[in-house]
């Protein structure tokens, strides 16, 4: 995959960018004049709605009459569920798009990404239950208004991730611009690094060598390049980078505190958007262990959280798509100037600028709003936090 | 290069606005399945709508936990009537999700009565009798009713066949009803751009998209003059 050539090396730069740019906003023009967006927008609500209804008499079902149909259905069911309950939006779905767009990272990060943070969803559904209802002795009422809490938790980190990233940004920015045109490559490097990191070659300390991203020509490595770069995967792919300063792999090591930092960020990001439950999943798991159905409802949620990972990480791999190609067509030398960093300060803005906006409307709402039915559990309860079934989650 | 970096720099702004803008869908996170019966009184008037409403399973397990989790001597019918109490107490402040219009125009609600609570089967029921706060006079009038959760957090649908493709004869008949009237039935049909612009609007405007109106059913009572 890595000596692929940009196939439209023959094309007038312009050409190449503004044609499959007019076809891209054309097509989407003719999707938004012609409403099928938003009839999508609503036959997914519908969909996510016809299978909640299913979910519920799966796990029915299969308490009646275990089976291989049951099970079947059961697991296809939570599957279904997870794969539209993410296609609508939410603000996990936004922070990852916008980090990995902002901020580099190859394809395989981006699969990575989403998929741990869907399955640190159900991990976390499952938590709760466990912990609380079994551990605690809580109601699944109460357990289920402690997403609230969680939720708060994980605005709180979003907005953490955001600034986090401004903050790096600016540091790159700031290095770039009084310490030289060497160290202003930085970034960019970084993210070339991430992109290819399987084959990245790394004997050289010139900028060329730096940036191994095969599709910018400059970028081509010297013969024996590879073998190094092959050497040295392993400890690239495991995101600890761990060698000596004397273990002769000739690149500076300036990089590594930020590769370090790099791999901290996406994890971090992972964890603000995993720490929240789907209520759906906790509603799911507390029925399922009033019916003394609890294993069938773990299995039942990390079904649906690898539907949840399917639709995350098709979204996540767009906006690596998306930059790339735009990163490719518009600017093979960026590499030299630090925009990337303005890019990251700007993604890291609009990440602390939506955990901020979301924990205020939090706090703003304060303890549960009006549930249709039911405003607090009848139970006299006062250690657990207590709030309607139905509050929004 | 600056060029290059507007437009990438205004390309993912462009993204995440379209992630940040489009509207969250709330979809149903439980349901509710309602029946309804449309009470004439003497005089062929419409005096009220008795309401019947079968929580989903998961629902009515949660609530049933609950219910039984209680340790203060009362015995079970007694906290049911307790949760029916509770739950009219709160649909009170929501004009019971029932929003009722004769020819159009709004019809005023009396006080929910009569409220029951109990268990059937692996469902919690709940049932009441929302009377108007004056019969009104049916002949050669068409009186349209609206049960719905505004958020959708609860979707509400009468009572239907197994897939859910036909209302069941019992989820809407009428009561002492003069000859000749009818009801019906008619679903949802959400126009998807209503559904987005008011998605948007609620969003700016009050947080919480209210979207549950447009995937409400409607139903029908008709007298002949």
């Amino acid at each position: 995959m890595s000596r692929l050539k940009p196939s439209a090396t023959g094309l007038k730069p312009w050409l190449a960018f503004g044609l499959p740019l007019a076809a891209v906003v054309l097509v989407g023009w003719a999707i938004y004049w012609l409403g099928w967006w938003q009839q999508g927008a609503v036959h997914v609500v519908l969909w996510q709605r016809d299978l909640y209804h299913a979910l519920t008499s799966a796990i029915t079902e299969i308490d009646r009459a275990p089976g291989v149909t049951t099970w079947g259905v059961l697991l296809g069911v939570s599957f279904g569920y997870g794969v539209f309950h993410a296609a609508g939006p939410g603000h996990g779905k936004v922070v990852l798009s916008t980090y990995l767009a902002s901020q580099g990272g190859a394809w395989k990060r981006a699969i990575a990404l989403s998929a741990l943070a869907s399955l640190l969803q159900g991990v976390m559904a499952i938590a709760l239950i466990a912990v609380l209802v079994f551990g605690l002795g809580w109601l699944t009422r109460q357990a289920m208004a402690s997403v609230d809490q969680a939720e708060t938790v994980s605005f709180l980190l979003v907005a953490l991730v955001g600034l986090w990233l401004c903050v790096r940004s600016l540091r790159r920015l700031y290095r770039a611009t009084f310490a030289g045109s060497a160290v202003a490559s930085e970034p960019a490097a970084l993210t070339g690094r991430y992109r290819f990191d399987v084959v990245a070659p790394r004997n050289g300390t010139t900028l060329a060598s730096h940036r191994p991203d095969p599709f910018v020509r400059s970028a081509a490595p010297a013969p024996g390049a590879n073998e190094q770069g092959a050497n040295e995967q392993g400890a690239d792919l495991r995101g600890t980078h761990e060698h000596g300063a004397h273990c002769g792999c000739g690149h500076d090591h300036h990089v590594d505190p930020d590769t370090a930092s790099d791999w901290r960020g996406a994890l971090l990001t992972v964890l603000s958007i995993g720490i929240r439950p789907c209520s759906g999943a906790v509603l799911l798991l507390g029925a399922s262990a009033l019916l003394g159905q609890f294993g069938k409802g773990v299995v039942a949620v990390m079904a649906m959280s690898l539907g949840t990972a399917l639709t995350v990480s098709s979204l996540a791999l767009l906006s690596v798509f998306a930059r790339d190609w735009v990163q490719r067509r518009l600017s093979p030398m960026a590499s030299r100037h630090p925009w990337q960093a303005w890019v990251g300060l700007a993604g890291g803005a609009l990440i602390l600028a939506l955990g901020l906006s979301l924990s205020l409307a939090q706090w703003q709402r304060g303890e549960a709003p009006g549930a249709p039915l039911l405003g607090s559990p009848t139970a006299q309860s006062t250690e657990a936090p207590v709030s309607g079934p139905f509050t929004r989650g | 290069m600056i060029r290059s970096f507007y437009r990438w720099g205004s390309g993912l702004l462009a993204l995440v606005a379209v992630g940040l803008s489009s509207p969250a869908f709330a979809h149903p996170h439980g349901w509710v399945d309602i029946s309804v019966e449309g009470v004439f009184d003497e005089a062929g008037r419409l005096a009220a709508l008795r309401q019947q409403w079968r929580m989903d399973p998961f629902y009515s397990q949660v609530v049933m936990e609950e219910m039984s989790s209680l340790d203060d001597g009362t015995t079970m019918p007694e906290r049911l009537d307790a949760l029916g109490v509770e739950i009219r107490n709160n649909l009170a402040t929501q004009d019971n999700l029932t929003t009722i219009t004769l020819d159009g125009a709004p019809v005023a609600q009396g006080e929910v009565r009569n409220t029951n609570t109990e268990v059937r089967g692996d469902r919690l029921v709940f049932s009441f009798v929302l009377p108007l706060a004056s019969p009104v006079p049916m002949a050669g009038h068409e009186l349209d009713y609206r049960i719905f959760d505004p958020t959708y957090y609860i979707e509400m649908v009468h009572e239907a066949n197994a897939d859910g493709s036909e209302p069941l004869p019992g989820a809407l008949t009428l009561a002492g009803a003069p000859a000749g009237c009818s009801t019906h039935i008619v679903k949802a049909d959400p126009d998807p751009s209503k559904v987005m612009e008011a998605a948007m609007l609620d969003k700016t405007e009050s947080g919480e998209p209210n979207l549950g109106r447009f995937f409400a059913e409607t139903g029908e009572i008709r007298c002949p003059a």
